[in-house]
């Protein structure tokens, strides 16, 4: 497959300055490298401070990087920015990059005719796709009278108002409420399934488990994780918890896994084995351990890693 | 906001100056003998005036944008005292900003003497200012509730043109100077010039600044309840700013 | 496929109707009479035979009337760049592929019609306060000399508007250059002046700008100049101060991206 998005060794430093004085110098991304195939969603996922803002804004042509390279659909960001601006789509905050007091209508017809649409054809694109996103009741009702999601649903139809291949959303369920941000999720299902390619920013890691084919996590300005979801926890060496209710005597028993002994919510001794292999295959070699000890065993549950405890790991102690 | 006032003020100073003056035609208008005296001593008045109108405009803009007009109404506390802990603020630092930014324009053009009657236009400001700020006050209550940042325009221009502290109002219809007698500026501004040119706190013009200071408080406490109900029935207290 | 011409058209579109919809727009039809009828007092007071004499009581409310068209341009044109950057639509005109400084033109465009409104009331109103007519000596000429004062207007506004995106108190900027920019080119009749000053704001290109339209509305002359020569330093410095302007508003994108503030 071809990439969409290719980034090497990119690096970006921030110089903050009072006066002529440099103040505070800050690296933003440190030699990041990674690529995005077409028709793939992504998500890049980081603490706050972690270069995902920055590598936005320099995949969207708004940011000069210091050093590496970056290309989308082929084309330079640095060199060849109206090529790339053509191809891409990009929503940096859902609330705002609209005028207040123009209609949704004619902030998307603004936009339409900015990326070189006649205002007819701008016109007809914007109605399109105001009455995909829910949007058409409210297309001539100024912008300020819009809530949150109505906001964020706007910027996803103004993104999309000249049809572009690639999609780059910084945080695009921000600051939504529960049922908006469920919307913004299924519509950007929607538009991977339309076989755009789609780089989406994200705080909410069950979000970015449920949408994307693979993540990208960055600390401190460099990549410290890539692959799909599953592929990230094993990355971070992440093990699955299996809690077994026994009886029997459990004095001195040793397995070939990491244990633990407590007490279970029903007062029953608690034996938590951790294991990093596949539970499918392990757990009945447990059992069957256990049972060649004379432990009976009342009740066994497997509890998955969770992304959190990866990305809290990945981060927490990078 | 200080480097506003005194480029204003040496600005007016400057032109005033320079310019060919007429001043018998100017006395026989306005009873003074000084066009640039007269305006160094009451223009700053008129300054403080617009930049209170302004700022605590935008402040309370600025409040009701970040949502904490709403949160300081659910806060248990006098509003009357907030108000006065705003005033003593605003009429402390008017007052340095006074004295910084006219005493060497009022040295330059009436010498010594009118810098030491500076002393008794300070004491009557100090009391004008009060009026002054609750009028500014009232407009950003009524910005809340015009929700418009513009309103404030409207304001700041008819104050400065229609109150007749920059020039004497004789070319405007009569009524103009009567509606301007209702509000506190040309009061106050009157009372600070005559100190300044003649170093006397005139009762017949403190009284009936006492009088519209008196009428203000009495107003504004009564149009702060009404519009608090208002807007607490509106809930909306953000201001349109573009 | 974009061009110019569609930054520029989408830029009057959209700016035409934000103006309309602003109400900025009818309280600054209100207020700028009532701005230029105090400014004008102001300046007059100290010189009160001024106001008896018709050609230069025309002049001075042209004058007042211009310190009013400046300072709306500047808050309307050169303050629009940081709020639409603060509103997050900069960025997404720069990603559309829309050039900020045509962008930036039409906006300077679009709020002609309200300059031209604004300096016709607030003539109008203080003329007739006074006692006097307005009149228009040479309307074509007006017409002209007012097209190139709103485009010199527009130019400072954009290079100024170019430099408030990278200072703090762009208020402070706008406030100190609404009255220096009239003032230093005539505002007030120079004729009240000693003679330096008065060969000093004659000799600046801005003053013959001014000098133009005052000739075409109101038939008074105050520097020695023929017309031509005047619509040929008016202009100069109209094309001039416009490039300029361009470039900056170029140079600060630049350094937008360079910087990403």
């Amino acid at each position: 497959m071809v990439a969409a998005i290719e980034v090497e060794g990119l690096r970006k430093t921030y110089v903050e300055r009072r006066l002529w004085r440099v103040k505070r110098v800050v690296t933003a991304l440190d030699s990041v490298t990674f690529a995005i195939e077409r028709g793939t969603m992504v998500a890049l996922l980081g603490p706050n401070g972690a270069g995902k803002s920055t590598t936005v804004r320099i995949l969207s042509t708004l940011l000069l990087p210091d050093g590496g390279t970056a290309r989308v659909m082929g084309h330079d960001v640095v060199k060849e920015a109206s090529s790339v601006r053509r191809v891409i789509g990009v929503m940096l905050d859902p609330e705002k990059g609209h005028f207040g007091r123009l209609t949704g209508l004619e902030n998307l017809v603004f936009y339409g005719v900015l990326h070189g649409l006649t205002r007819s054809d701008a016109r007809s694109r914007a109605v399109e796709l105001l009455e995909q996103f829910g949007l058409g009741d409210a297309r001539d009702r100024p912008v300020e009278g819009y809530s949150k999601g109505m906001k964020a649903r706007l910027a996803i139809c103004r993104v999309l108002i000249h049809d572009p291949e690639v999609l780059i959303l910084d945080e695009p369920t921000a600051g939504l409420d529960p049922i908006s941000a469920r919307e913004v999720r299924e519509r950007l299902k929607g538009l991977k399934r339309e076989g755009r390619t789609v780089l989406v920013t994200t705080h909410n890691l069950w979000e970015a488990e449920e949408l994307s084919d693979r993540l990208i996590v960055l600390n401190r300005g460099r990549v410290i994780a890539e692959g799909t979801p599953e592929e990230v926890k094993r990355a971070f060496g992440l093990m699955w918890n299996v809690e077994l209710e026994v009886s029997g005597n459990l004095e001195g028993l040793k397995l070939g896994w990491e244990t633990e002994l407590g007490i279970s919510e029903r007062g029953r001794p608690l034996l938590k084995v951790m294991i990093r292999e596949d539970p499918s295959e392990l757990v009945p070699l447990i059992l069957s351990e256990l049972r060649s000890r004379g432990v009976q065993v009342l009740s066994v549950s497997v509890r998955e890693p969770t992304l959190e405890e990866a990305f809290v790991r990945a981060v927490g102690g990078a | 906001m200080a480097v506003l006032l005194a480029f204003f003020q040496g600005l007016f100073f400057l032109i005033g100056t320079l310019v060919r003056r007429e001043q018998e035609l100017f006395a026989r208008i306005s009873g003074y003998n000084d066009s640039v005296l007269y305006q160094m001593a009451g223009v700053p008045v008129l300054l403080l005036s617009l930049v209170m109108v302004s700022a605590v405009g935008e402040y309370v803009i600025e409040l009701g944008r970040r949502g904490a007009l709403e949160h300081i109404q659910t806060l248990p506390v006098d509003m009357k005292l907030v108000m006065g802990a705003h005033a003593t603020t605003i009429v402390s630092v008017s007052l340095l900003y006074y004295f910084a930014v006219t005493v060497p324009f009022v040295y330059l053009r009436g010498g010594p003497g009118a810098v030491a009657h500076l002393l008794p236009a300070m004491l009557v400001l100090a009391l004008g200012l009060l009026p002054l700020f609750l009028f500014a006050a009232l407009v950003a209550l009524l910005t809340l509730l015009v929700r418009t940042e513009a309103f404030l325009e409207l304001v700041s221009a008819s104050v400065y043109t229609f109150t007749g502290i920059a020039y004497p109002l004789t070319v405007f219809p009569q009524f103009v100077a009567l509606v301007a007698q209702l509000l506190p500026h040309p009061h106050v501004a009157e009372s600070v010039r005559l100190a300044v040119f003649y170093g006397v706190l005139e009762p017949a013009r403190l009284v009936p600044m006492l009088a519209v200071l008196a009428g203000y408080a009495v107003f504004s406490t009564a149009i702060y309840s009404r519009i608090e109900r208002v807007l607490r029935r509106g809930g909306r207290y953000e201001v349109v700013t573009e | 496929m974009r061009s110019s011409r569609s930054d520029l058209w989408a830029g009057l579109w959209a700016f035409s109707r934000l103006l309309l919809r602003s109400p900025w727009f009818a309280v600054g039809l209100v207020t700028a009479p009532v701005w230029s009828i105090g400014i004008g007092l102001t300046f007059a007071i100290h010189s009160p035979s001024l106001l008896s004499d018709q050609g230069s009581l025309r002049a001075l409310s042209l004058g007042a009337g211009y310190f009013v068209v400046t300072s709306i341009v500047l808050w309307n044109v050169g303050h629009f760049l940081r709020q639409v950057r603060e509103e997050g639509v900069l960025h997404s005109v720069i990603v559309a592929g829309g050039r900020v400084e045509l962008l930036m033109l039409s906006r300077g465009i679009t709020a002609l019609p309200y300059t031209a409104l604004a300096m016709a009331l607030s003539y109008s109103a203080m003329v007739s306060l006074l006692g006097s007519s307005p009149v228009l000596v040479d309307p074509a000429g007006a017409v002209i000399a007012f097209l190139l004062l709103h485009a010199l207007l527009v130019s400072v506004s954009l290079l100024a508007g170019s430099a408030f995106l990278w200072i703090r108190r762009p208020w402070l900027v706008t406030n100190l250059l609404q009255f220096l920019l009239p003032l230093s080119s005539g505002m007030v009749p120079i004729e009240l002046f000693p003679e330096p000053i008065r060969s000093v704001v004659s000799a600046s290109p801005v003053a013959h700008l001014f000098e133009l339209l005052r000739r075409t509305v109101t038939g008074t002359e105050s520097i020695p100049l023929a017309d031509a020569q005047l619509f040929l330093s008016a202009s100069l410095s109209v094309v001039s101060l416009l490039a300029l302007s361009m470039v900056a508003m170029r140079l600060s994108t630049e350094r937008m991206r360079r910087t990403g503030a």
